[in-house]
């Protein structure tokens, strides 16, 4: 029996301790946008509840040497309005600001999104796309690193342990990068048609594309890369032009994953309108880069 | 547990069940129930609040995450004396009909302008992207803001 236990640490120290305790039906509390309408919805009435967003340091965004930390209590709308992540991961800021709504991007945090592993998680395809990892801490205070792609299992599934909580996400981030975000299908009641998709470029001197990273979410009960993708993209011309080719391969990638879902006629269709606005957005931000770029 | 908060101004020190929903805490046990329940799921933005000056669904936090928190709802903002221009405002261009999102609409729209208090009909919309409604269209809703911002602007 929890007889509805409700424990608020303020600090890491406190958390590990409080986690000494958790078992089955204690729940991890973020912004509580998934929490609590899970146990809602399931009926469950004996839980009892550690809420973590009371440690101070689980809120900070900050950059050291190349990289990104965010702190797994920081809120979609934070990472919306962060100046750090507005020049070094434009992807994750976008996804951030397309999360549910104004009331939701106010609680909902980037660590929750990735403990909750929803299939169609925003931010989790960007976080993937960036080769993020998180790191963890237990009940032993001991804390490890792991990356974003192995602690998610996707539907709502990840790989924790009991007795452990993601405190920070951390990702690399490189000079004359450029990343895009897109998604179609806004609520939560209509996940058939929901895709979503990330792409990172990094383009040399000679606005040749050096590196891409793709990946695709709501395809699959996680994000994917798409190989197919990135391999046409390396070593083009960064220009407009890619994009008939990239449109065309962006469809054969969803054909693949999800060759026979009935929503796969849709969603052929639907990519290449992602796609689209992605190398849109990707040729903005490189406009705006071309000035430090050729100086 | 003993929750301390601020809510519409008033100090309270109660004894409540923190793992209840800060929805069903507002309106049973506050009795402030102005703050509806649509959905249950953060979609329809019936139950929103602000908390610490954040429009929030009350039907998404527990209890307990309030400790030294402040809430404000529509009950609030009346005591305040801050209700009557916006519900003039909302009559008149008829953004009410059944008056089940009215609520949330409105504090919405009022923790937006607490933070900008010259938003563009963009900015409006995004703030009440949240809220459903399913009588008036929106239309009506987006004026009845416009014309609070320019009475105040004024
Ligand atoms: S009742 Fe809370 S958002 Fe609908
Ligand atoms: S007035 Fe009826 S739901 Fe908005």
């Amino acid at each position: 029996m929890h007889k509805n236990k409700f424990s608020a640490p303020q600090t890491l120290k406190e958390l590990s301790k409080a986690l000494k305790t958790k078992k089955e039906n204690c729940f991890i509390a973020a912004g509580g946008t998934d929490l609590a309408v899970k146990i809602n919805k399931n009926r469950i009435f004996d839980y009892s509840i550690i809420d973590i967003t009371k440690i101070q340091e689980l809120e900070k965004i900050e950059m050291i040497n190349n990289s990104i930390i965010i702190g797994a209590c920081t809120t979609m709308q934070s990472i919306e309005n962060s100046e750090i992540l507005k020049v070094y991961a434009p992807a994750l800021v976008k996804a951030a600001s397309k999360v549910g709504s104004t009331q939701i991007r106010n609680r909902a945090t980037i660590g929750g999104n990735i403990a909750n592993a929803s299939q169609s998680a925003d931010t989790l395809t960007v976080l993937m796309t960036y080769n993020a990892e998180v790191e963890i801490i237990n009940s032993q205070g001991k804390i490890v690193t792991n990356k974003v792609n192995d602690i998610v299992k996707g539907l709502e599934k990840n790989l924790l342990n009991q007795d452990e909580v993601i405190t920070k996400i951390k990702f690399k981030v490189e000079d004359n990068e450029l990343s895009s975000f897109s998604k179609v299908g806004a609520r939560k009641a209509v996940t058939i048609s929901k895709i979503n998709c990330c792409i990172k470029i990094k383009i040399n001197k000679s606005n040749l594309i050096e590196k891409a990273e793709v990946y695709f979410g709501a395809i699959g009960p996680k994000p994917i890369k798409s190989e197919i993708v990135e391999n046409v993209l390396v070593g083009k011309k960064f220009s407009k032009e890619v994009l008939s080719v990239l449109l065309d391969k962006s469809s054969l990638q969803v054909n693949e994953a999800i060759p026979t879902r009935a929503s796969r006629y849709y969603k052929r269709i639907a990519v290449k309108g992602l796609v689209d606005s992605i190398l849109n957005d990707l040729i903005e931000q490189e406009q705006s880069l071309e000035g430090d770029l050729y100086e | 547990m003993i929750i301390r908060a601020l809510i519409n101004g008033e100090k309270i020190n109660k004894d409540v069940d923190p793992n209840k929903r800060l929805l069903d805490f507002l309106r049973e046990d506050m009795r402030l129930i102005s703050v509806k329940e649509g959905c249950g799921e953060g979609e329809c933005g019936a139950c929103t609040v602000i908390l610490d000056g954040k429009a929030v669904t009350s039907c998404t936090i527990f209890t307990g995450q309030i400790q030294g928190c402040e809430v404000v709802t529509l009950e609030g903002l009346d005591k305040s004396g801050e209700l009557d221009k916006i519900r003039d405002s909302f009559i008149k261009h008829g953004a009410i009909q059944c008056g089940f999102c009215t609520p949330g609409m409105i504090l919405s729209s009022k923790a937006l302008l607490d933070k900008n208090s010259n938003p563009t009909k963009e900015e409006i919309k995004r703030a009440i992207e949240g809220n459903l409604c399913r009588c008036t269209g929106y239309n009506k809703i987006v004026e009845a803001v416009e014309e609070i911002v320019d009475s105040e602007v004024k």
